[in-house]
This record gives structure tokens, sequence and C-alpha cells, in this order.
């Protein structure tokens, strides 16, 4: 008996709650509207984060950081300081935001997270490629270069131009007796002083004037006292510069 | 007349309700309301069962429902989505009055992988069910949750997955944990 009578109290409740339009039914328009702009907002965002993912790459290939990590623990801990760490931070907070919107659909939430976070890792990554192919940050950086890119132009002339202590990029002038000649990008002439780490290069042997190559080292006044170096290719910053 | 266009609306299945409801008609939403409150109480007081005014919390689940009937998916069934909305509005109940911690975000949502639905008999599940009705207060609010809907609420993995918006296989590992918990705080007891 009480427990219909409690029924009945909840449904009547709620019923001329209804009825007396103290409760009102939100419209279909409101519901499509809001998920328009969680789309919405979560295309933007992966765009966004595919613009940084190919800026990241970018930096990396205007700068020649891949080249420091294959020059021993110098050129490695020349690397590390020098990566843009805190754009990498971002793409992985907005990659886990992405994921986290995500699961607001059931066929993300079905499933255990590792394969939504795995799906959008490999998006980024593949994506990052796709656009780094595409005529985007090269034109805008040599845009900015020309102080002809607002708003953006500051970032990107950073960004494509890291001032990188002890590494050095030049070109090659030749030999003074044992001791080669270096031009470096800013004009000044030093001369490569061969640690011992490097003195078995068999790299060492093939280097030729004229040749542009990066010296890991520290400088001091004329003389760079070499740690590492790499002979660069057509596609490195020095050439593109 | 009434009494058989009453009738007939009674005969209606749940989605067909909603249907009717989505369209102006309040006396179809009565009568989902009719059918899914004593189950709705049933949860809140297991779930909650520290907590007052479970009716009034229910009372606010059905409004919430009613505000948003819009938003529910005619080729999906009405009973994970109104389970939904009354987890939603137990949880921030848990967070506004803070007796006890309830988490999010565990684990067990990123890495377990894909576990088989258990079939029990009948009888084994009626006597898990008393065992754990038992022990219910003293677990943790996320296993808890999860052995109600189980157990008392007789939803299966996919339902639970989508009420709670984890993944199934996680549904299944917290069933798993939940009912160890259970065995050792009632060998705890019993000592």
């Amino acid at each position: 008996m009480n427990k219909e009578k409690s029924k009945n109290s909840i449904s009547e409740e709620v019923v001329s709650r209804i009825e007396s339009g103290e409760v009102k039914m939100r419209s279909k328009k409101y519901f499509f509207f809001r998920a328009a702009l969680v789309v919405g907002f979560l295309s933007l965002l992966s765009f966004f984060v595919l613009y940084l993912g190919s800026l990241i790459i970018f930096v990396f290939r205007a700068n020649d950081i891949i080249l420091f990590s294959g020059m021993g623990f110098h050129g490695f801990r020349v690397a590390l300081l020098v990566f843009p760490w805190y754009l990498i931070i971002l793409v992985l907070l907005l990659m886990v935001l992405v994921e986290f919107m995500g699961t607001s659909f059931s066929f993300v939430y079905r499933r255990p997270l590792i394969y939504s976070l795995l799906g959008i890792v490999i998006f980024v990554l593949l994506g990052s490629f796709l656009v780094d192919i595409l005529p985007v940050h090269r034109p805008l950086f040599d845009l900015a270069k020309q102080e002809r890119l607002p708003v953006m132009g500051g970032m990107y002339r950073h960004l494509g131009d890291l001032d990188i202590d002890d590494a050095h990029f030049g070109e090659i002038l030749g030999k003074e007796g044992d001791v080669w000649v270096m031009k470096l990008e800013s004009g000044d002439t030093v001369y490569l002083e061969i640690t011992e780490r490097v003195k078995g290069f068999r790299l060492l042997e093939t280097i030729k004037s004229g040749n542009q190559i990066v010296v890991i080292g520290e400088r001091e006044e004329d003389i760079i006292k070499v740690s590492g170096f790499r002979r660069l290719n057509s596609h490195s910053r020095g050439i593109e510069r | 007349m009434g009494d058989i266009v009453e009738d007939d609306m009674k005969n209606k299945t749940d989605k067909e309700l909603a249907e009717f409801t989505q369209k102006g008609n309040t006396e179809a939403f009565g009568i989902l309301v009719e059918r899914y409150e004593h189950k709705l109480l049933r949860y809140g007081r297991k779930f909650l069962f520290d907590y007052e005014d479970i009716k009034d919390a229910i009372q606010d689940v059905f409004v919430r429902a009613y505000s948003n009937i819009q938003s529910f998916d005619r080729t999906r069934e009405f009973s994970p989505w109104i389970y939904r909305i009354a987890h939603n509005n137990f949880v921030n109940i848990i967070k506004k009055k803070k007796k006890e911690p309830y988490i999010f975000f565990d684990a067990d949502m990123i890495f377990s992988l894909a576990d088989e639905e258990e079939i029990l008999t009948r009888a084994e599940k009626e006597e898990e069910r008393r065992d754990i009705d038992r022990c219910l207060k003293e677990i943790k609010p996320k296993y808890r949750e999860i052995l109600i809907l189980f157990y008392f609420e007789e939803k299966d993995y996919k339902e639970i997955s989508d009420i709670l918006s984890i993944p199934i296989s996680t549904v299944g590992v917290r069933l798993k944990r939940g009912r160890k918990e259970i065995k050792k705080i009632y060998e705890q007891r019993k000592k």
C-alpha cells in the first residue's frame, strides 16, 4: 500500500511539475547545435594538433636537430637542450584533450582507451608527416624572414633559426698545416681543433674544401674544440638558408 | 475511452513511450516514470546508502530525463540512457557531500583487455547477490556501483559500459575485483 503511494507520488509530482511549466523540454535544435559544436571543436582541435605536429618536424628539419643526436654525448646533450619541448608537451596535452572529448562517443569508450590513444598517436604522426610534405611551414618561414608575415612572423623566425649553443654551421675553407679552417655562417673564420674523441673518425678523411659542415664543440675565440661533426647534405639548414 | 487509451499506452515499449514524449505526450513520460522509479530507487538506495532524500534525487533524475529527452537516440535502448542520467546524478551527490572518494579515471580503463562476459546460473547469481548485499556498504563506490548494476539491476556488460561510459573489458575487470573485495570483507568478518 505504502509502496503504491510512493510510486504515485514520484510520477505524479514529476508530471505535475511538467504540466505546470516548471520543467521544460530542451528543443531538438539545442542538441543538434551542441553536437555540431562538439564535432566542430574536435575537428578544429585535430587540425591544430596536426599543424603543431608538423611544426615540430619543421623545427627538427630546419635546425638539423636529428644530426646532433648522432654526434656523441655532447651532440646528444645539445639536441636535448634545443628540442622544442614546449611544443611537444602542448601536442601531448591536446592529444589527451582529444581523447577526453572522444570518450563521449560510444565507439570510443566501449574499448580500452589504449586503442583510441594509439589511434590518436598514429593519426597525429602520419598526419603531421603529411602536412609537413605540403608547402605550409617553409613558405611561412620564408615570409617571416622577409618580415612579411604578421602575427606569427616572430615565432617562425625563432623556430626556423634556433640559437644553438656549441653548434657551429659553416663551410670548410681548407687546411693550414694539419688544422682545418672553417668559415662560420656569421662570417667568422675559425680553426678546428680535433679532439681525441673524433681523431679516428673515417668521415674526417673525406672532408674537403667547400664542404658544408656542422661542428659540435666549445669555441674559445677562433678555435673550436671539435667533439663531433657531420657533413651537411642538400636538405640541411646550411644549404637551405 | 480514456482508460482504453491509457491501457494502450501501458502496452508500449520504453522506446515507443520515449518517442511519444519527444512529440510532447506527457502521459507517456508519466508511464516511463512509473516503470523506472522503483528500479532507480533500488539502485539509488544501494549506491547512496548513506544519504538522505533519495526520493528527491530520483525525482531530479526524471526531471533531467524529461529536459533532455530530445537527445535520446531512438535506435538505442532507453534503459541504459536513464540509468546513465541516474549515475551522473548520484556521482554528483557523492562529490557534493564528500563522504567518500569517487575515482572517475583509473588505469583499468586504459589497459584492461577484452574479457568474456561471465555467465552465471540463477542460483549462483542469487547466492553471490546475498553475500554482496551484506557487504555492499563497505566496498569502494567504483566497485559497489558495478556490482549493483550487474547483480541487482540485472544489466549486462554492454549496458553497464553505456551507463558508466567505461570500456566493456573494464566492466569485467571491476566486477572480478569487486567480488574479490567482497570475499575479503566476508572472510574478515568471519574471523
